[in-house]
């Protein structure tokens, strides 16, 4: 009976065009019931109305037992906002951890708004906890928020610190070295409950940084990302049948699990303390999400639950022309990453009103658009001779011509400058700043005679003290702060002046390796640290190795066995900053720092060229509650710190 | 006979494969540093800085530390003995999880873009062979030699441009942002389909390009043969002529090369892919050679030599099947 199966097919096919949840429907299928009611009740109440449908329902508590007993009170940068929504913006590619930043940054303490990388904790606001420190920096207590609760609805207590203290930190297969910023005078921190809602850090020394420490990404905030009646069931000191999930999990061992679990980016499972929890993982299919976490802790001045936006949706994008097209399109909501680059910003600027955006200023927190670091440590004793001699660095310097690199790569924006920190810092140094940074060939020629180097070859290029000509090979970054364009104009400028600069240019990944083995000749640098002297200070004194002019002394101040011993002016520094991280005093602390910057003026360890111009994010103009301007750059996790569960978008 | 020819072909592919796995892990691995190269370069382009410390404990973890050989046999192991091509790094994943979730698309893409190049170039090139040095001919040869010559990525991002401005795509991926992560529907296929055809045009113009010349070569070979006079005097019409006999003979070579096919179905066309974000296969390819990540591109590059072995295979088979002077030729 053909006739009839034929029938019954249709009327299978009306009902499920009917409920409109078909395969026919041309409308994009979420997978959601759309009959979500909106309640109107809850339009202007103090929750979101998807959760107010959820209470209403049943599946969820009321908002009120939902926050802690006192929330935390956000101040909205302009007015109070609407619920619904997303943010819209992209990652570039699944590993790109840095985009989810401005989602993740919920730790015990937070940066104010207006950063300006004082020194002091006025900075340091209250986030998860309100802190006490004692009179020398050596004891730090934390109270904790009674009645915060994780994603999932359990509390946040003293014990979710402690497990991570006594489980994760002190565990030596999971923490091989306890890292320098939770160690002072050779010890690790001890950690100690108080109460369930009190925790002290207790330190062998004083330690300067700490707080700062503390509200930073991927240093303090970790601490209150371990939720312990979650994690537990993953160590072996909790659950002695983790064997069973380790196979189950098809990882390596019970260590592979445990930071697969912990990986809140990637695991979808762990609770957490922040206003967006990721519900679709970067590392599966092209977009990733996070949506609303209905036990989110903080409220407007009219207690109203943050967030405002329902949801933080992520593009994963390969490429940064997409991610460029997608904004000049009106499809980013908000967003600074990939964009910053080459000459992007007139295309970006003059696309505003067709894509219907507007553009926020990112303060850089860089006092150099691009440092050239020659290696004073380098294997060669020849080339390291030469750049050793400082007439040599001196006669480079006057040799650039500053505003002609400003004017034509930069288009004009920024101001000839040595490696200062920036002029509206406490930390400016004058002659830091400004020494050599003239345009002056025949000064420049004077100072390479007086190093010594007076011989030329044929083409004029001066013979090195082993009668070889002089040659520098800079690696360039090829992807950012175009630094190969600023690396052609050197060439010209030292020819100038007989020397022979040739550019490398490189991938970021070759450029580290090649740093770390201490196989270059000179390298740019970014001028990090413009702002947070004290938090990034390695282009004022090499403690670390991106301070590549003297990448093994850094190693050596590091302890490695293959690092070397520094000259005594360098020494001096380490001294001043070993002391300066043990100083608790604000005032002390610039003290001790003018005089490392002291040195660092006198030893002239690299050459900068010119401040940089600013950042700038995209901004859709339907976002709101976002400032003009705001800082940016490490350790500020812009826009994070403006609290960006309180941005919303009209309709 | 045929199954020795057979059983002889299957065993020179395991030396073959055992070679290829080795020198692609060492080519991926020669390059200086490794993946927490990748890492670092990345947090410190943030300011952000992880003390070498910890470095040392991660490249341990990671068991970076050990000699390319250790970590080649652990590979190597796991797929032959557990079927496991370990983890990805980039995408703190199994490797086999990271391919397969693309693998669809990825097909999907290639299927297409063949099914495109040959529904376009074998009556073109049928065309421009039976009408030689005619003016469709030279516009043809004129078009498929400015498919050849420009770069895919140029003409890729050229369509990306007119999309975005003319027909108000949005840029970018397979499909429009409402529709990535909704279910299968109408509506989803529909999107599909409009986003699809960039990455189809661009990728099989090349492939256009070329096997329009092969056809027509062929044929042209074949036109002039006394068979076709022999048909043409018994007055045989042209059309039918022409399909049935010098067609079959000229595409024997583009069947014989179906083989070769097999790889570019899952290796898709990296740049292509690349600059306009599809969610394919060869992003993930060319991510994990540029950040070391040498489980998922060692395991890329073997199931990539896996297949073209395999396809080889095939092909000689067909071949073999179709043309007896193949099996018997080697005695």
């Amino acid at each position: 009976m053909p006739h009839r199966r034929r029938t019954w097919a249709l009327a299978a096919l009306s009902a499920v065009v009917l409920t409109g949840c078909s395969f026919f429907s041309t409308d994009a299928d979420t997978g959601e019931d759309d009959d979500t009611p909106a309640s109107d009740t809850a339009a202007g109440g103090p929750e979101a109305p998807t959760l107010a449908a959820q209470v209403e329902a049943g599946t969820l508590p009321p908002v009120e037992e939902r926050l802690p007993d006192e929330p935390l009170v956000v101040e909205p940068v302009e007015e109070i906002g609407t619920y619904g929504g997303e943010w819209r913006t992209y990652m570039m590619g699944p590993d790109d951890d840095n985009a989810m930043n401005p989602i993740g940054y919920e730790g015990l303490v937070r940066w104010a708004r207006e950063y300006t990388g004082a020194s002091g904790t006025d900075e340091i606001l209250p986030n998860l906890a309100d802190y006490e420190v004692n009179e020398d920096g050596s004891s730090y207590t934390f109270h904790l928020r009674p009645g915060t609760r994780w994603s999932d609805g359990e509390p946040f207590t003293a014990d979710d610190i402690m497990f991570w203290y006594e489980s994760v930190l002190m565990n030596e297969t999971l923490t091989p070295s306890v890292p320098g910023w939770l160690t002072a005078g050779g010890e690790p921190v001890t950690v100690t409950k108080v109460d369930d809602h009190t925790v002290r850090f207790d330190f062998a020394a004083p330690k300067a940084f700490f707080l700062h420490d503390m509200a930073t990404l991927d240093r303090g905030v970790q601490v209150a990302e371990h939720p312990r009646h979650y994690l537990e069931q993953f160590h072996p000191d909790h659950n002695p049948d983790v064997e069973a999930l380790v196979a189950e999990s098809g990882l390596g061992d019970w260590v592979a699990l445990f930071e697969n679990r912990v990986d809140w980016r990637r695991n979808v499972d762990i609770p957490r303390l922040a206003p967006w929890v990721v519900t679709d993982p970067p590392n599966d299919g092209t977009t990733a999400t996070a949506e609303r976490n209905p036990y989110y802790w903080k409220v407007d001045p009219d207690g109203k639950q943050l967030p405002y936006l329902d949801q933080v949706s992520y593009s994963i994008v390969e490429d940064a022309e997409v991610a460029l097209l997608r904004a000049i399109d009106g499809e980013v909501d908000l967003e600074h990453r990939g964009l910053n680059q080459g000459d992007n910003y007139p295309l970006v600027s003059e696309n505003q009103e067709a894509g219907d955006y507007r553009l926020m200023t990112y303060d850089y927190d860089s006092m150099n658009i691009a440092t050239v670091q020659l290696n004073l440590t380098h294997p060669d004793p020849v080339k390291r001779e030469i750049y050793n001699n400082k007439d040599f660095r001196i006669g480079l310097s006057y040799a650039i011509n500053r505003q002609e690199i400003i004017d034509l790569v930069y288009n004009g924006q920024g101001e000839p400058w040595q490696t200062s920190p920036l002029e509206s810092t406490p930390f400016y140094h004058e002659q830091l700043a400004t020494q050599y940074v003239e345009y002056d060939v025949d000064l420049a020629n004077q100072h390479l005679d007086q190093a010594g180097y007076t011989e030329r070859n044929a083409d004029g290029i001066r013979l090195g003290p082993d009668g070889q000509p002089i040659v520098v090979t800079i690696d360039a970054r090829i992807d950012v702060f175009n630094w190969t364009d600023v690396g052609e104009l050197l060439v010209d400028y030292w020819a100038a002046v007989g020397i022979e600069l040739r550019i490398n240019p490189v991938s970021d990944e070759v450029r580290t390796e090649r740093r770390d083995s201490n196989q270059f000749d000179a390298h740019f640098g970014s001028g990090l640290g413009g702002r947070a002297a004290l938090i990034v200070p390695w282009n004022y004194v090499p403690v670390a190795a991106p301070a590549a002019y003297g990448e093994m002394w850094a190693r050596w101040y590091e302890g490695y066995p293959d690092g070397e011993e520094p000259p005594a002016p360098v020494q001096e520094q380490y001294d001043l900053w070993r002391q300066l991280e043990a100083t608790f005093d604000a005032d002390q602390q610039e003290e001790l720092f003018k005089q490392i910057l002291d040195i660092a003026a006198e030893e002239f360890y690299q050459i900068g060229i010119a401040t940089p111009r600013q950042e700038f994010a995209v901004v859709k103009n339907s976002m709101h509650n976002l400032p003009e301007q705001m800082p940016s750059g490490s350790p500020y996790p812009n826009p994070a710190p403006y609290n960006p569960e309180q941005f919303f978008k009209s309709e | 006979m045929m199954t020795q020819f057979v059983i002889r072909r299957v065993l020179y592919m395991i030396p073959t494969l055992i070679a290829v796995s080795i020198v692609t892990f060492l080519v991926i691995q020669a390059p200086p540093g490794d993946y927490l190269t990748t890492v670092v370069a990345r947090l410190e382009a943030e300011g952000q800085y992880v003390d070498r410390g910890q470095l040392d404990a991660l490249r341990e973890r990671y068991g970076l530390d050990e000699s390319v050989w250790v970590q080649y046999w652990r590979w190597i192991t796991g797929i032959v003995l557990h079927g496991d091509f370990g983890q990805s790094l980039v995408y703190s994943a199994p490797v086999s999880d990271v391919i397969q979730e693309r693998l669809g698309l990825t097909i999907l893409l290639s299927v297409t873009t063949l099914a495109f190049v040959w529904a376009v170039a074998i009556p073109i090139g049928m065309y421009s062979a039976v009408r030689r040095y005619s003016v469709g001919d030279y516009a043809a040869t004129f078009v498929g030699f400015i498919g050849l010559a420009i770069p895919n990525f140029l003409i890729a991002l050229i369509l990306l441009y007119v999309s975005y401005r003319y027909l108000g795509q949005s840029v970018g991926g397979l499909f429009s942002p409402e529709f990535v992560d909704a279910r299968w529907n109408l509506g989803k296929v529909l999107d599909l389909l409009a986003h699809l055809w960039i990455p189809v045009v661009i990728i099989g113009t090349a492939g256009t390009a070329g096997m329009i010349r092969v056809v027509r070569a062929n044929l042209l070979d074949e036109l002039n043969r006394p068979y076709v006079v022999t048909a043409r005097a018994k007055g045989l019409p042209e059309r039918r002529l022409l399909i049935k006999y010098p067609s079959r003979i000229a595409a024997s070579p583009i069947v014989s090369t179906v083989g070769w096919l097999l790889p570019s179905l899952i290796s898709a066309e990296i740049i292509v892919s690349v600059v306009l974000s599809l969610p394919t296969t060869g992003p993930v390819m060319l991510r994990a050679l540029e950040s070391q990540d040498m489980y998922l591109a060692g395991s890329f590059l073997l199931v990539l030599s896996v297949l073209t072995v395999v396809g080889t295979l095939i092909s000689d088979i067909l071949l073999a099947r179709l043309d007896p002077r193949i099996r018997y030729g080697r005695r």
